[in-house]
């Protein structure tokens, strides 16, 4: 094929009707307070590793979870130190949603 | 000698009626000017008010208590408001009526759909605006066809004809934000199966028990709610509609595919009140001003009073509240 020097680049818009919400679900069954996040972003603002340079997001993560959509954050650079918890508006357990995220991928390893 | 009546209340709405109601428990001597041909105003037509639950009749019924007292003439038009000395002769239907006060309680007006083209509102038949959804529910109907499917998905679209320039409105109708989640939960009771999305740019819950209301649809009832707002709505997939935004919590442009769309519209300032072949002073928005800081009743014309959703969006219960602030204003005005 002739190549005339340009590339193209992948679609970035995500079709939310057809993505697989099956594990915002099953952890939102288990703990159904994170349905009650306001995406204030208070978490991610106290949290030490999103501000050491690492893409670790609470915020984001919630919602990205509740759309089905791929998730950015990497729970294993969570240091569990509750700071994220203590700032919570809503007094969610924020944390426990990259524990929870752990616990599943370990589940899954196993 | 014509017959002096205390007071025209021009509206035949809540807040015209609370305060008519108010009056002729107090012997005064009051006509209520409607234009339609019931009395009720939109709230008539509500299914639910939130947050007391009554249906929008059965709160018009409440206001109607002592109405018998009073003269009600429907199908009017407010031809003109002429002030003599200390009276205004008010002519409705070409007939004259001479009172000590007018009372100005003209609501508002809906936001026409149709002027937000990209939304497809007259286009598609999926698309329907708030006050549709409320006269289903009113009739007993659905307001949507998802026999093909188990699993159906709906968008209930904020700030249509609030806080957009281009329509011409700067300001924010303050009760989609309930209105808009109460129906999410409505919908999702009337599809227990379905998928309720909410597009909006702020969620302005600002009085108590509303971001209870909020918290309940996230938790209870799964509504889903997504910053953004929509730019366009066009025909998909299988009759269904393709709505695009970005979901700007995550920087990502999303498209959804529906099988129903709700409009929240706003409230637009009322048809224009002449006194004296004069428009009463209105504020940056196109509502009537109040020409006194402390008493939210009264304009530039002693004897002419302003009341309800004519002064801006209000709830039902801010309405009702300031109709019997100006049913005391009156009062007063009239014993003096």
């Amino acid at each position: 094929m002739k190549q005339f020097g340009y590339t193209t680049l992948t679609k970035k818009s995500v079709n939310i009707y057809e993505t697989d919400t099956s594990l915002w679900k099953e952890l939102s069954a288990a703990n159904p307070e994170f349905k009650g996040c306001l995406s204030c972003g208070a978490c991610t603002a106290a949290c030490p590793i999103n501000n050491s340079g690492t893409t670790l997001n609470n915020r984001r993560t919630i919602i990205e979870l509740n759309r089905g959509m791929a998730i950015t954050s990497d729970a294993a650079n969570c240091q569990m130190c509750n700071r994220c918890s203590l700032v919570c508006p809503k007094g969610l357990n924020t944390r426990r949603i990259f524990f929870e995220l752990i616990r599943k991928r370990t589940e899954e390893k196993q | 000698m014509k017959e002096l009546n205390d007071a025209v209340i021009i509206g035949g709405g809540i807040a015209g009626l609370q305060c008519a109601n108010i009056l002729a428990r107090r012997g005064r001597k009051v006509v209520v000017v409607e234009r339609a041909d019931t009395i009720g105003g939109h709230v008539a037509q509500w299914h639910t008010c939130y947050p007391f639950g009554l249906t929008g009749k059965e709160l018009v019924d409440k206001l109607t208590t002592h109405l018998e007292l009073a003269e009600i003439i429907t199908n009017a038009e407010v031809d003109n408001i002429e002030r003599e000395r200390d009276k205004y002769a008010v002519t409705v239907n070409g007939k004259r009526h001479d009172t000590r006060t007018v009372l100005i309680a003209t609501g508002y007006n809906l936001f026409d759909a149709h002027i937000k083209e990209e939304l497809g509102y007259g286009v598609y038949p999926r698309v329907i605006t708030s006050v549709e959804l409320e006269n289903a529910w009113n009739n007993n109907t659905m307001p949507f066809d998802t026999s093909d499917t188990d699993a159906p998905r709906f968008a209930i679209v904020h700030c249509v004809g609030s806080r957009d320039l281009k329509c011409n409105v700067t300001h924010c109708s303050k009760v989609c934000c309930m209105a808009g989640i109460k129906a999410a939960k409505e919908l999702k009771q009337h599809y227990p199966t379905c998928q309720v999305t909410n597009y909006y740019m702020d969620l302005r819950m600002f009085d108590t028990s509303y971001e209870e209301l909020y918290h309940n649809a996230q938790t209870e009832f799964n509504v889903q709610f997504v910053r953004g707002r929509i730019s366009e709505i066009s025909l998909g997939n299988k009759g269904r509609l393709k709505l695009k935004s970005e979901d700007t919590l995550l920087g990502i442009p999303i498209v959804d595919r529906v099988h129903g769309v709700v409009l929240m519209i706003g409230m637009q300032p009322p048809a224009t009140i002449k006194v004296d072949n004069e428009d009463l002073a209105k504020n940056q928005n196109g509502f009537l001003l109040q020409s006194d800081p402390i008493n939210a009743n009264l304009t530039e014309h002693p004897g002419i009073f302003i009341a309800g959703a004519c002064k801006g969006p209000k709830t039902i219960t801010e309405t009702l509240a300031d109709a019997k602030a100006v049913a005391l204003a009156i009062d007063e005005y009239v014993t003096k």
